[in-house]
């Protein structure tokens, strides 16, 4: 995280990175988020020191830091733009992505059980098959073709499938009778 | 210098008008340096520096759903910020200065010149020993670091054109320029902590 804000106060870091780190920032603030936002006042005092700009290069990270909380604080009781926070845009095509998925899941299930002959369990029953996070799937042959960056995206997608398949357990499917 | 910052602020600031105030958060954590460098160069006082910084990011928070994108984002924030310090030396019956300083002046320039006759012995000191911190800091990194680092906050060159003068790929650029803050940061820390 702490190179994606090197980047970022270049102006180099992606989009799915700065969500990622938007993501970080809106958590409780932790030890994560301190050392967050820590490095990205120091990179740009480094910056200020370094272009000679003195007024800023004379504060701080300490009084830069506190200033920062002071113009948040101060920006929160400000009034909010708009209804709710804003969906991060990756999620829109992850939704799309997961239901499409899902529907491949349930019908290759029930495709496979009909094949099988044995009758199709579903009124109330629960998946019990262990759904698996998406820890590294860098080495599946879909992804290993692509960028490190499209891999990450895509990972992020699956993710979201997952997480949505587990939320789904209880999702019912129609039996057909035979 | 090529500069790529502009999709992320606007992506940050189409953020801030769906209501998310974090996006705002990067924004401010982005540019408040540089509002402060630019505020500092009509206001003497820190304390006034810092009040007329914070009123800047506050107005411009207000003035977001009116943003429209045709100018870039620090841009349009450079100029709510030289009008609240102006308006802040009027309400303080003192004369703003005749000219505004070059919105391209607000990157990479040498602004000690101008500033030196605001600084006390104190401040001259302080920011004299961060620069010795910062400077030797840089001298002590390995020579593929120094070099990275130089070209970016020295130059301001882009990444791809770092990667291009120093034949490496940009992932590599962005390691090593990142390797070299963090290095520097923990020196900056160890002084600061005492």
């Amino acid at each position: 995280m702490k190179e994606t804000i090197s980047a970022f106060v270049d102006g180099e870091a992606s989009e799915i990175e700065v969500h990622r780190m938007l993501r970080e920032l809106t958590r409780e603030a932790g030890d994560s988020e301190q050392g967050l936002k820590k490095s990205l006042l120091s990179f740009l005092h480094i910056r200020s020191v370094v272009s000679k700009d003195a007024v800023a290069a004379r504060m701080s990270v300490v009084q830069h830091g506190s200033l920062f909380q002071r113009i948040s604080d101060a920006v929160d009781n400000e009034e909010n733009h708009g209804d709710q926070p804003a969906p991060i845009a990756w999620q829109k095509p992850a939704i799309g992505f997961a239901i499409a998925a899902s529907l491949v899941v349930a019908i290759t299930v029930a495709v496979n059980n009909l094949d099988s002959g044995e009758p199709i369990e579903v009124a109330g029953s629960e998946v019990t098959a262990p759904v698996t996070t998406v820890a590294n799937r860098a080495t599946e042959p879909e992804l290993r073709e692509l960028t490190p960056e499209r891999q990450q995206q895509l990972r992020e997608y699956l993710n979201e499938h997952d997480r949505m398949v587990r939320m789904k357990r209880t999702t019912q499917l129609v039996n057909n009778p035979k | 210098m090529v500069s790529k910052k502009e999709p992320t602020d606007k992506q940050l600031v189409e953020r801030v008008k769906r209501g998310d105030k974090r996006a705002f958060d990067m924004l401010i954590l982005k540019y408040q340096h540089k509002i402060i460098g630019l505020v500092g160069r009509y206001l003497r006082d820190q304390d006034e520096v810092q009040d007329v910084t914070q009123e800047s990011f506050i107005k411009a928070y207000r003035a977001v759903p009116n943003f429209r994108g045709d100018s870039a984002f620090y841009t349009w924030l450079y100029r709510i910020a030289i009008n609240t310090a102006k308006n802040h030396l009027v309400s303080r019956s003192r004369r703003p200065p005749d000219t505004d300083i070059d919105v391209d002046d607000g990157e990479f320039q040498d602004n000690s010149v101008v500033l030196r006759d605001n600084e006390s012995p104190e401040d001259v000191l302080a920011t004299g020993q961060m620069e010795i911190v910062i400077y030797g800091a840089i001298d002590d990194l390995p020579e593929e670091l120094k070099v990275a680092v130089t070209l970016r906050e020295f130059e301001g060159l882009s990444y791809e054109e770092i990667a291009e003068v120093m034949g490496c790929p940009v992932g590599t650029v962005r390691s090593r320029i990142f390797r070299a803050r963090e290095a520097i940061e923990k020196k900056i820390a160890a002084i600061e902590n005492g």
